[in-house]
């Protein structure tokens, strides 16, 4: 009979135990399997979604839920800023490139972003199908969002679908985008001017108002110039200063009131490369000064979002070490319980002819078995139960979570099976070195 | 020249606890011999067949095996030639209870031929009960299992410890005319141990100790 035949009917012949041993086992392997695959995932989707983003800028509010709404697309906005704001960002000296965002609406909780091409360019992305983006509501959609080229929608009001959709304005798909795994798979990409013009503001009207009223400041400031030169020769001062503002307030009513029903179209965030890191520092400093803009860091907010993160990852860590610790001790007692018992099966071989090391192999055989089906049946549970949960969290599905054979898997095997082996080895060597005579006369 | 005596054994002692259990004078077992060891309980029967087949090592003296001694041979030697010359029936049997008829036969050799297990077990009357545990056997079938075990591996010397203690008169001698007469057909040597009397009567020079 060979030692793998014997070692089988050996397990056989105590079945609870073998299989509460490779459940433990199973149970894990599996966890950390999990908890492995979810902490690369978020690794992986933070790098690509945040990359080369130094800075956001956003309405006043938490910081963390900027970055996250705006890199990510995984929370709400903190509110809207002018659009105004990405003029005078992007003259800034210390920005080299700046992306702004429209957020509002969705398709099936995919966003609808309006943007410029510089946000696709931004994530190298590239179009499967169709074209990008030329005038008001086309729309190119990204890989994972399960949408025809060519097939016109209704944006539905808010970032979660089931509000009131926007019936009067209906986009269409003029373009799929490549996978890029990044944020923009699970996107809608159109222009600003889509998404600002379905909420009732215009760019051009902005920009209209923005020339006029600058064409106001600057007469303004001719005219006090010509004052000033005029007044040098006066004493009452005071009172011309009293004048001169009268003057320059009713030369701005004037303008506000030639575009009384204007309003100052309002955009999500601005996704802004910096041309130095020491950038990153000050410019946040700055624009937060301001009282309607909020700049927040992303590197810093992930790091911070990581370490919240970390006590319930280190949780669960602990948690599938413990359930290892105890798979290793189960396959102890599986294989030292009724030991003595054993010991005379042992003897019996021993004493037919089974060398030492043939018994310390048999016994350790079972350790191995034991932890080998722990191993597959854990793998492919894991592989079963992410799958499943990828399904249940929305989150998870969104950002299109993937069971990768990594590394980390591997050393989680090979940790497994030492501690299986280790487990195996007491109960192995006291089996070799049983003594035959003895148990064979007791 | 071939050798007249497969076991030689020489003033052979065994200790425990500077305790002497075992004390014999030389003697010689030969080929084919079946030879008798007599002895009332506790008198070292088994401890001298213990020794005799390598089980235990002697505390003084030689055992030699084919001219080879065994304190010549280092433990995974000794193992080889136990495993490839020795035949054991013991007297609690000891087959293992999770292994089926056939199975606990099969352990002796990895190279069994499936057709000679099936032929003793049918020559032993246990044809219909290949596939079952040993627990599930009555004492006489799980005896003749253990000597089915004994002797599959035609071994050159077979050595049986009490191997009729438990058995009534009748059965005693059935499992002794089983044993002879697979010893004779393999050409083996006999080794028994007892103390009972009852099996004397198949030996022709009993070996009595004391």
């Amino acid at each position: 009979m060979s030692d793998l035949n014997l070692v089988l009917l050996s397990l056989k012949s105590r079945l609870s135990s073998t299989i509460l041993a490779v459940l433990l086992t199973t149970f894990g392997i599996s966890i950390s399997i999990i908890l492995v695959q979810f902490e690369n995932h978020i690794k992986t989707r933070l790098n690509n979604d945040g990359k080369k983003i130094d800075i956001v800028i956003g309405a006043k509010g938490s910081p963390l839920q900027i970055v996250l709404s705006s890199i990510y697309h995984i929370d709400l906005p903190t509110g809207n800023i002018p659009h105004s704001s990405l003029k005078t960002i992007s003259e800034d000296p210390l920005v080299d490139k700046v992306i702004p965002l429209a957020l509002g609406d969705n398709w099936k909780n995919n966003r609808i972003v309006g943007t410029t091409y510089e946000y696709l360019e931004h994530y190298g992305a590239k179009l499967d199908k169709g074209r990008n983006w030329q005038k008001e509501f086309e729309v190119v959609a990204g890989s994972s969002v399960k949408i025809n080229l060519n097939q016109e929608f209704s944006g539905s009001h808010g970032l979660i679908d089931g509000n009131n959709s926007h019936d009067h304005g209906k986009y269409r798909v003029v373009g799929i985008l490549k996978p890029t795994g990044t944020v923009l798979d699970r996107l809608l990409l159109t222009s600003l001017k889509s998404v600002l013009q379905i909420h009732g503001q215009d760019i051009e009207d902005n920009e209209k108002y923005h020339h006029e009223h600058d064409k106001h400041e600057h007469e303004n400031h001719e005219h006090d110039k010509h004052e000033h030169e005029k007044h040098k020769h006066q004493p009452n001062k005071n009172k011309h200063k009293t004048d001169d503002h009268d003057h320059n307030s009713e030369q701005k009513s004037n303008c506000v009131n030639n575009n009384q029903d204007f309003i100052e179209p309002e955009i999500t965030s601005l996704l802004i490369t910096t041309k130095s890191p020491i950038a990153n520092i000050n410019l946040p400093r700055s624009i937060n000064k301001q009282s309607q803009l909020q700049a927040a860091n992303p590197a810093f907010e992930i790091t911070r979002l990581s370490a919240m993160l970390g006590i319930g990852s280190k949780s669960f860590k602990l948690l599938s070490i413990i359930i290892m610790l105890i798979a290793v001790l189960s396959i102890f007692t599986g294989l030292a319980s009724n030991f003595e018992n054993r010991l005379r099966d042992l003897a019996i071989l021993r004493a037919i002819g089974y060398s030492k090391a043939r018994v310390f192999k048999i016994i350790s055989f079972e350790g191995i078995i034991i932890v080998i089906f722990g191993i597959i049946i854990g793998l492919c549970s894991s592989f079963l139960v992410f799958n499943l949960l990828v399904d249940i969290i929305a989150p998870l599905n969104n950002s299109n979570a993937k069971f990768n054979f990594s590394i980390d898997i591997v050393i989680i095997i090979c940790l497994v099976f030492l501690a299986g082996l280790f487990a195996a080895f007491f109960p192995a060597y006291k089996g070799s070195k049983v003594s035959v005579a003895k148990q064979l006369t007791q | 020249m071939k050798l007249k005596n497969i076991l030689q054994i020489k003033s052979l002692e065994y200790e425990v606890d500077n305790q002497k259990i075992i004390k014999a004078n030389s003697f010689n077992i030969n080929y084919k011999e079946h030879k008798l060891i007599l002895g009332n309980s506790g008198s070292g029967k088994t401890t001298l067949l213990n020794l005799m087949s390598g089980l235990l090592k002697p505390s003084g003296g030689e055992i030699l095996f084919e001219g080879v001694k065994y304190s010549a041979l280092n433990e995974k030697d000794l193992d080889i030639l136990r495993a490839e010359n020795f035949g054991f029936i013991f007297q609690k049997l000891n087959l293992i209870e999770y292994l089926s008829v056939k199975q606990n036969i099969a352990l002796v050799n990895d190279n069994l031929n499936s057709f000679n297990i099936d032929k003793i077990i049918s020559e032993l009357g246990l044809a219909e009960k290949s596939n079952q545990r040993v627990k599930n056997l009555s004492f006489g079938e799980a005896q003749r299992v253990a000597i089915a075990r004994g002797v599959i591996n035609n071994p050159k010397v077979i050595f049986a410890d009490e191997p009729t203690s438990a058995l009534d008169d009748t059965n005693t001698e059935i499992v002794m005319k089983m044993i002879f007469d697979y010893a004779d057909k393999n050409d083996s040597t006999l080794v028994v141990c007892t103390h009972d009397d009852r099996v004397k009567s198949f030996f022709s020079n009993p070996m009595v100790i004391k």
